[in-house]
């Protein structure tokens, strides 16, 4: 799916992904608007402090998940170009779990684009996230936490 | 024609702690369905059953239905709760 020297719309990847590189990636002389997205690890959750995440993903399948929704979000709204990046492995405080990138003539559609990619990745990317703190280790099933194994 | 279907399982999260691995390969009757390969899964590893309730299935990388009749060669995956991204808790596909 790659081509040498031109970053991917849409990877799933083990190394640090960045929205900036996304954000030049989409440029357009036709875009009079780039609206990004990062998601970044923090140090707490639900009251409870955090010391790193890890992201598990069935890869192939959400790399599909992501161009799909990549295709919605240009069928539903006049844009001219959308990235998506996840990020997989263990991240600390700080680091970017998942860069979004989208440009359109102006700015409202890539705005409300933006939202819905990422809004709609977490409803239906096949990507698990494992929290580690004081108190072990939990895996996030959308509200609730469930105690990890090693 | 087989008389049985070769299926491969891929796990992530729970139940891949629970199966103690991310991989597996079942042979399950030829009328099986996604369901049946869960059951023949979990009777093998019956800490699964208590998951049944909130885990969605794929079939070939697209999620399914339970009732879908499986063929030779497809890969199942079982897919816990989402939560994809950072922050915001995820919600669950319909």
């Amino acid at each position: 799916m790659s081509q040498p020297g031109r970053l991917p719309r849409v990877r799933v990847t083990d190394r640090p992904i960045s929205a900036d590189r996304l954000a030049r990636s989409v440029a357009s002389p036709h875009a009079g608007a780039i609206a990004t997205f990062e998601g970044v690890v923090r140090d707490h959750h639900g009251g409870k402090s955090v010391a790193f995440l890890a992201y598990e993903a069935y890869a192939p399948m959400a790399e599909k998940i992501l161009q799909q929704i990549a295709s919605e979000a240009a069928r539903r709204w006049r844009i001219e170009a959308v990235a998506v990046h996840h990020r997989t492995g263990r991240l600390g405080i700080g680091e970017v779990s998942v860069a979004i990138a989208v440009s359109s003539a102006h700015r409202g559609e890539a705005f409300e684009a933006l939202r819905y990619v990422i809004d709609t990745i977490k409803e239906r990317a096949p990507i698990w996230k494992r929290e580690t703190g004081p108190d072990g280790s939990f895996w996030i099933e959308g509200p609730d936490y469930v105690r990890a194994g090693d | 024609m087989r008389e049985v279907l070769r299926i491969r399982v891929r796990l992530f999260a729970r139940p891949r702690e629970i199966c103690g691995t991310d991989t597996l390969d079942l042979e399950l009757p030829v009328t099986a369905t996604a369901s049946d390969c869960f059951t023949a899964l979990a009777s093998r590893h019956p800490e699964l059953k208590s998951l049944r309730e909130a885990l969605m299935v794929a079939v070939n990388e697209e999620y399914a239905q339970w009732n879908t009749q499986l063929a030779d060669g497809d890969v199942v995956a079982l897919i816990p709760p989402v939560s994809g991204g950072c922050g915001r808790a995820g919600t669950w596909p319909r």
